[in-house]
C-alpha cells in the first residue's frame, strides 16, 4: 500500500447529489480524495459507486453539491479536466471492428504523453490479441483493453469502474501490481469493486456506499479495527440441537449474530471463538471443528449495509 | 486536437470503412458493376444535345452513366453508411467514452465524412479510369460545376441521413430505415431505368426526391448543361442546386437541434 507523498487533495466532492426521476442514486455523498492514493468505493449494486464516479468524470452533472478534481469543475472546465484524468467505464466504448493494437495508439495519439505502449500491453497481457477487432474479444480482454486505454495517457487521476470484473486472479493480481506501479510514480487511483479483499489489500482508504449515502470511510485495517470485530465463527444449526440465535447474540464478546436456513454466522472480538466454544460444551453440544476465521472487510460491509449474499466466502 | 491525433483518428476510421464490406460493396463495386453492365448494354443509345448557342452535341449514354452513379454513391453514403457509424458510436457509447478524452466530439463527425468524401473520390477515379479504358468516355461539362453538384450531393444526404437518425441506438433499425429510405429513392431517380417509364404518379413522386435532383444535375452537367437548362425534372439546374442546398441545411439544422450523443 503506497503511503501518500502529502496530504494534498486531488479531488473532492462536496454534499454529491444525483437524482433520476424519483430515484435518488447519489444523496448528499462528501468525500476527498489525497493526492497519490489509492481510493476504493464500494457498496452493494444499486449504491450510487457509478453515478458518483460519472459525476466526478463530468458525464453527469450533478443536481446539487459540488466537484472539484485536480482543482477543476469537471463540466465547466471540461477542456483542461480531460486531459488530466484517464477513465475506464463499465460499459464498453470501442468499434467492435477497431483492433485493440489501433485503439491503443488512437487513444495514446490523443494526450501530450503517454505510457510506453509495448510495456502497457505486456503488463495487462494484451499482446496476445492486440491483432483482433475488439468485437471479437471475450468479456476478460475486453476490460483489460478498457484499463489499458483508461490509463495510456498517463493521466493525475485514473478513475476506474470494476476493472476486475470478470478477470481470473492472475489477470487481478496483474492489474493490481501495474497499477500500484502507476500509483508510486504519483497517479491517483479512484477505484470501484465488489472484491473487498482487493480492496483491503491495495487500497489506501475505502468508502462505503449504501443505498446513495456514505455509511464509513477510511483505511482498510482502521476500519476493521475501530469495528471492534475480530472473529467470525460459523456454526452449523443441524448440530445445535436447540440452540438459537437469541442464545448466542445474548454471549459477551458477540456483536451480531445471523442465521440462514443451514448455520448461524457469529461475529464478535478477539474472546468470541472460546465464548461460543464455551457456550456450546456448557449446553452439551458437540459441534465437532467450530469454523472460524479473522475479521475481514466482508464483515464491515456486511454489518455497516446490512445487506444478504456477502458471506459463504462470496468475494 | 493535434495532428497527429487527428491523422491517427482519419487512419483508424478508414481501416474500419474498409472493414465493411457492404459500404464497400455499395460505394465501390456495385457502381463499377452497374456502370460495366449498363455500358455494354445500353451504352451505346446516342444523347444529342443542343446548347444554349444552338450548336449541336452528341454523346452516348455510356459517356454520362458515371455521373449518374456518383449521384447515388453520394446518397448511398449519406443515407446508409453514414448513419451506420454514428449510430454504432451511440450504440456503443463510443461519443460517451471519447467524452472523458480529449478527443472534441466533432471530430468524431468530420473524421467518417473526411472517409466518406475519400470514398466517393476513389470510386469517382476508378470509374473515370475504367470508363476512359474500356469505353472511351467523353465529359462535356464544366469540371468545377460538376465537382460543385458532388459536393454539395454528398453534404446534403450526409446531413439528410444524420437527422433522421439522430436518435436512433440501433445499427439494425438505423439500417432498415436507410435502405427503406434509399431504395425507393434509388428507383424513382431514375438512376436504374429511365422515369419517363413511370406511371406520372411515381413520376411526380420522384420529382421531389433529393435523389431525383442529384441524378440530374450531375448527368445534365456532365454532358455540358448550364444554370438555365432544363432537367426531366422540368426544373432549370440551378433550382435543383437550390433544392438540394435547402434540404441540406434543414437537415444540418435539425441534425444539430436532435442528435443524440448517447
Amino acid at each position: 500500500m503506497s503511503a501518500a507523498a502529502s496530504r494534498e487533495i486531488a479531488l473532492q466532492a462536496t454534499s454529491l447529489r444525483k437524482a433520476y426521476g424519483d430515484v435518488v442514486a447519489v444523496d448528499g455523498v462528501s468525500f476527498a480524495v489525497e493526492r497519490g492514493s489509492i481510493y476504493c468505493i464500494i457498496g452493494p449494486n444499486g449504491a450510487g459507486k457509478t453515478t458518483t464516479l460519472e459525476c466526478l468524470e463530468g458525464l453527469r452533472r450533478p443536481d446539487g453539491g459540488a466537484v472539484r478534481v485536480a482543482g477543476l469543475d469537471p463540466i465547466a472546465d471540461h477542456n483542461r479536466f480531460v486531459h488530466t484524468i484517464g477513465v475506464q467505464l463499465q460499459d464498453t466504448g470501442i468499434p467492435p471492428r477497431m483492433k485493440v493494437r489501433e485503439a491503443l495508439h488512437l487513444f495514446a495519439a490523443l494526450y501530450e504523453t503517454f505510457l510506453p505502449l509495448a510495456e502497457l500491453s505486456a503488463e495487462l497481457e494484451l499482446d496476445e490479441f492486440l491483432g483482433k477487432r475488439y468485437g471479437s474479444l471475450s468479456g476478460g480482454q475486453k476490460r483489460r483493453v478498457n484499463i489499458a486505454l483508461a490509463l495510456v495517457g498517463d493521466p493525475k487521476i485514473a478513475f476506474l469502474d470494476e476493472p476486475t470484473t470478470g478477470l481470473d486472479p492472475e489477470s487481478r493480481f496483474r492489474f493490481w501490481e501495474y497499477v500500484r506501479r502507476q500509483n508510486a510514480r504519483g497517479m491517483t487511483i479512484v477505484v470501484t469493486t465488489h472484491y473487498l479483499e482487493e480492496a483491503r489489500e491495495y487500497c489506501d482508504t475505502v468508502l462505503f456506499l449504501n443505498a446513495g449515502k456514505v455509511v464509513t470511510a477510511g483505511p482498510p485495517a482502521r476500519l476493521i479495527a475501530e469495528s471492534g470485530l475480530a472473529a467470525r465463527v460459523v456454526l452449523p444449526r443441524a448440530a445445535l440441537g436447540g440452540v438459537g440465535e437469541d442464545d448466542l447474540a445474548a454471549l459477551p464478546s458477540v456483536v451480531h449474530v445471523r442465521g440462514t436456513t443451514t448455520s448461524f454466522y457469529v461475529y464478535g472480538d478477539a474472546d468470541v471463538v472460546d465464548a461460543v466454544a464455551d457456550f456450546l460444551s456448557e449446553k452439551g453440544v458437540a459441534p465437532g471443528v467450530l469454523e472460524a476465521r479473522p475479521a475481514n472487510l466482508d464483515d464491515i460491509y456486511f454489518l455497516a449495509v446490512g445487506h444478504e449474499s456477502l458471506e459463504g466466502g462470496k468475494s | 486536437m493535434n495532428p497527429t491525433a487527428l491523422r491517427r483518428l482519419i487512419g483508424t476510421e478508414l481501416l474500419l470503412a474498409l472493414r465493411e464490406p457492404g459500404a464497400m460493396f455499395m460505394s465501390i463495386i456495385l457502381p463499377l458493376a452497374v456502370f460495366l453492365a449498363l455500358g455494354f448494354s445500353v451504352g451505346v443509345i446516342e444523347i444529342p444535345v443542343e446548347r444554349d448557342d444552338g450548336s449541336a452535341d452528341l454523346f452516348h449514354v455510356r459517356d454520362v452513366l458515371l455521373a449518374g452513379n456518383i449521384a447515388w454513391v453520394t446518397a448511398a453514403f449519406g443515407i446508409i453508411s453514414l448513419p451506420q457509424t454514428l449510430v454504432e458510436f451511440r450504440q456503443h457509447g463510443i461519443f460517451r467514452r471519447y467524452r472523458v478524452t480529449p478527443m472534441p466530439p466533432l471530430m468524431l463527425i468530420i473524421a467518417p465524412l473526411a472517409v466518406g468524401a475519400a470514398i466517393v473520390v476513389a470510386s469517382l477515379a476508378l470509374m473515370l479510369v475504367v470508363g476512359w479504358l474500356v469505353f472511351d468516355i467523353r465529359f462535356g461539362g464544366n469540371a468545377a460545376l460538376v465537382a460543385l453538384a458532388i459536393v454539395l450531393s454528398y453534404v446534403a444526404f450526409a446531413a439528410f441521413g444524420t437527422a433522421v437518425t439522430a436518435r436512433i441506438r440501433s445499427t439494425r433499425t438505423g439500417l432498415g430505415l436507410g435502405l427503406v429510405l434509399f431504395a425507393p429513392m434509388l428507383v424513382l431517380s431514375g438512376a436504374f431505368g429511365p422515369r419517363q417509364a413511370f406511371p406520372e404518379a411515381l413520376q411526380l413522386v420522384g420529382d421531389w426526391l433529393p435523389l431525383t435532383h442529384a441524378y440530374d444535375l450531375l448527368t445534365f452537367l456532365w454532358l455540358g448543361a448550364t444554370w438555365e437548362t432544363e432537367t426531366t425534372i422540368g426544373v432549370p439546374v440551378w433550382v435543383s442546386f437550390a433544392y438540394l442546398g435547402a434540404i441540406g441545411a434543414v437537415c444540418v439544422v435539425a441534425s444539430v437541434r436532435f442528435f443524440r450523443w448517447d
